[in-house]
């Protein structure tokens, strides 16, 4: 059985290390050790500062006003103390582990804390609801913290913030597993793809090796990660190399992948969170229109006249968990669904055409149900009339793909293409913000922005504070107020869970920020909670944005 | 259904006791008395109430029953109930608990046991020395080391027992000799405690009531302290802390 402390003392090893391929021995060394089953499950998603796998409903609860509590509680240290602290290390797992250091004070007792005794408690703290669930939350919280020692404090502060700090990624987890149990990559990749579950990845790999990794097979219920597109500049230089490309309208809306069987649907958006009870009335129509036992890929629009209504309307009803209903009559929504990957077996491996046939027998379409209509060409001249029909429809471009493709889960390849007619922005994570002034002292105004490094640390790149409407900083101000870790006068820093898409007039060069580069005119485009921390963009994608510049100008 | 009548006394101080340390609490109605055990969240201390039959009023128990109790709740139901007045306690089943004074009826709604903190086994501690001494003096000597440090040293050796207070600049000793203390073993033992949790627990104590220290080095405290008349036991164990070097 493998104790918390073990853990924690591998963690601030590797917490050292900025060689990814160290980094990735040390912890196929690490995970090879793990003898339990259940251990090495927990291990693999604990290393990635997860609880569950992202896809799991189960949410622990506990947010950086809960941590203070059972710190003080456990410490009798008072708060601004504690936010002190915070304030010297910037990091609530260090002026935990700091705490813990200072205590004069000795216990009764103390419990040794196991990977199991942990997950135990927070599957606990998850199914925790109604009144006086905080109250026991803190309990909990207070029980785990009273046995930890400060190093283990440090790294259970920072798991049940969901943020490690190690620089492990899911790269990092896909080459350890390889190389722990003599597995290549591309094989444990795949694993993953079908079941968006590196714990369950691990733990087969090391039970039945490359034959059991290659035996795992897409789940009814379980998502499956989705495929993606690149963008292509020229319609002529696809089609050239698709040949034929089979045409559909890319609708500005939100993808969702639909799950139907065993009498129950079950809906993830496109960061595999389970948003099935934000959309009642897709379940209920997917009931009616769709064949049992399938896996159906799609985009949900929201529409108002006949026209789709902004995307941030769709986010808005994942993001809602009361109140259904009555955005049910606000914001009426449209599934166009466009693949299929499951009907009974797997059908990732057919090329597209034969799953669009697929696609079409599954579906009888319905007011809110439909298949996403489809041109075959190899006619740039009908790609552009459809290209102009869809953005005057009010979306966002075409999708262009090739007929004989496979469904390549979680791949943006050239498989599939998007044409869009917006420029493009930036996917930045929000780390921190500032109050407003005056009277608009009691919003966020401004909002700090960091991309991420290969290791998926993230770094500055400005600060974006226009193209929000006061409606968007008053949802905002509700949205980021139980992320914040803690705040300086007016400054706040934020546990970073959004991202915001920005616009931005340049890239500029600038020793201001730790990324090196700063964005000139930002602008806030959207929200985008579809999308999480590690899909935010990298320092590399940055830097290449920023040489093209100078190409584009000629210099 | 359990009866139990005591006087007004014994339900103040053992619910006082408690609040010392926890907000909810397990009581066990048990065939010789009542019963109650916990550690406060950040596992420092211990309480540990026991309400002998024999020092009830009156006591009937036809089945033994484990219930959940809002201890915030009954101390301030407690604090209204006056020392010499008669307390009936009922319990029909686990949900209600009927507490009646004077010409009151209070009926109490409880909490699920399994929703409180898990009772503490209490350690087994090899401790020492023993002294008894007067309550009262010993909450006296708290209450004036709280005025100039948030810690304090017990200390015992052949001359007598210690507490001593030391803050930025005062000092306090407290002293008694062997001829001052009502028992005293003169065995060697010296451990420091928070006082923040000591003047807790003085708070049950009143002169003439008996107390028992157990001490040791660097090692929890056993305080037995005697309160209603002898009617009630509460014992706290209490976690040192470290003397800085």
């Amino acid at each position: 059985m493998l104790t918390f402390k073990e853990f924690a003392e591998f963690c601030s090893v590797i917490e050292k290390i900025s060689s990814t391929l160290e980094l990735t021995a040390r912890i196929a060394a690490f995970i090879r050790k793990v003898e339990d089953d259940d251990d090495l499950y927990n291990v693999i998603h604990f290393l990635m500062g997860r609880v569950f796998p992202p896809w799991d409903e189960r949410e622990i609860g506990v947010g950086v006003g809960l941590i203070y509590e059972a710190l003080r509680q456990v410490t009798g240290v008072s708060k601004s103390r504690i936010e002190q602290l915070i304030k010297e290390t910037g990091d609530l797992g260090l002026a935990a582990e700091k705490l813990l250091k200072e205590k004069k004070q000795t216990t009764l007792f103390q419990e040794e804390l196991t990977i199991k005794r942990v997950k135990e408690i927070f599957e606990e703290m998850a199914k925790l609801s109604g009144e006086g669930s905080q109250k026991r939350r803190v309990m909990l919280l207070t029980d785990l913290y009273v046995s930890a020692t400060p190093v283990e404090t440090r790294y259970l502060t920072r798991l049940i913030l969901g943020e490690m700090r190690l620089g492990v990624g899911e790269g990092i987890i896909r080459d350890a597993i390889a190389r722990a149990f003599g597995i290549d990559s591309s094989i444990v990749e795949r694993a993953y793809m079908l079941t968006n579950d590196y714990g369950r990845v691990a733990v087969v790999a090391k039970k039945e090796g490359k034959d059991g990794l290659m035996k795992m097979k897409i789940q009814l219920h379980y998502p499956v990660k989705m495929m993606l597109a690149q963008v292509t500049e020229s319609v002529d230089e696809a089609l050239k190399e698709m040949k034929e490309a089979a045409v559909e309208w890319k609708y500005d809306g939100s993808r969702v992948q639909v799950h139907y069987g065993d009498g129950k649907v079950t809906i993830f958006s496109r960061r595999l969170e389970n948003v099935t009870s934000a959309l009642p009335e897709i379940v209920d129509e997917v009931k009616k229109c769709v064949r049992e036992n399938v896996i159906l890929d799609g985009e949900v629009i929201a529409v108002r006249d006949g026209r789709p209504m902004p995307f941030q309307q769709v986010l808005r009803r994942f993001r809602r968990k009361h109140e259904i209903s009555k955005a049910m009559e606000r914001i009426p929504l449209i599934v166009y669904f466009f693949d299929i990957l499951y009907d009974g077996e797997t059908l990732i491996d057919l090329p597209l055409k034969e799953r669009r046939k697929k696609l079409e027998e599954v579906i009888s379409e319905s007011e809110i149900i439909k298949v996403a209509q489809q041109v075959v060409t190899s006619d740039p001249k009908v790609v552009e009339e459809e290209f102009n029909r869809a953005i005057e429809a009010g979306h966002e471009g075409l999708m262009l793909k090739r007929l004989d493709s496979p469904y390549t889960p979680g791949k943006r390849g050239k498989l599939w293409l998007k044409l869009k007619a917006v420029m493009e922005t930036l996917d930045l994570v929000v780390v921190g913000g500032e109050w407003g002034e005056g009277k608009r002292s009691h919003l966020l105004s401004s909002f700090e922005l960091a991309c991420r490094d290969e290791n998926g640390r993230l770094l500055r790149v400005g600060k974006v504070a226009t193209g929000f409407t006061d409606e968007d900083l008053e949802e905002l101000t509700e949205l980021f107020k139980p992320l914040i870790e803690y705040e300086e006068g007016k400054k706040v820093v934020f546990q970073p869970k959004y991202l915001f898409e920005v616009a931005y007039q340049e890239i500029q060069k600038s020793p201001k920020y730790e990324s090196g580069f700063a964005l000139r005119f930002p602008r806030f485009v959207r929200l985008r909670d579809d999308k999480s921390v590690e899909e935010a963009d990298t320092l590399e994608r940055i830097a290449k944005l920023y040489e093209m510049q100078f190409k584009s100008k000629g210099g | 259904m359990i009866t139990a009548i005591m006087g007004g006394d014994v339900i103040r101080a053992v619910t006082r006791a408690m609040v010392a340390l926890v907000s909810e609490a397990r009581f066990h109605f048990a065939e010789d008395g009542i019963h109650s055990r916990a550690v406060d969240p950040a596992n420092v201390a211990m309480v540990i109430v026991d309400i002998p039959k024999e020092h009830m009023e009156a006591y009937s128990v036809d089945e033994e029953k484990t219930v959940g109790v809002d201890i915030n709740r009954v101390y301030d139901i407690a604090k209204t109930i006056k020392k010499k007045e008669i307390v009936e306690i009922t319990l029909e089943d686990e949900s209600r608990m009927k507490i009646r004074f004077g010409s009151v009826e209070y009926a109490l709604s409880l909490i699920d046991p399994s929703a409180i903190r898990k009772e503490p086994k209490v350690p087994n501690l090899e401790l020492p020395a023993k002294v008894v001494l007067d309550a009262g003096e010993f909450k006296k000597a708290i209450q004036a080391a709280d005025k100039i440090s948030d810690h304090v040293v017990f200390r015992s050796d052949e001359t007598g027992f210690y507490i001593e207070a030391e803050g930025d600049v005062d000092k306090i000793v407290f002293h008694m000799s062997e001829a001052e203390l009502i028992e005293f073993n003169r065995a060697e033992a010296r451990s420091m405690f928070s006082v923040e949790y000591l003047k807790e627990f003085v708070k049950i104590a009143e002169a003439g009531d008996l107390l028992t220290i157990h001490l040791g080095n660097n090692y929890p405290v056993r305080l037995v302290f005697e309160v209603a008349d002898g009617k009630a036991k509460v014992e706290y164990i209490l976690a040192p802390r470290i003397e800085a070097e």
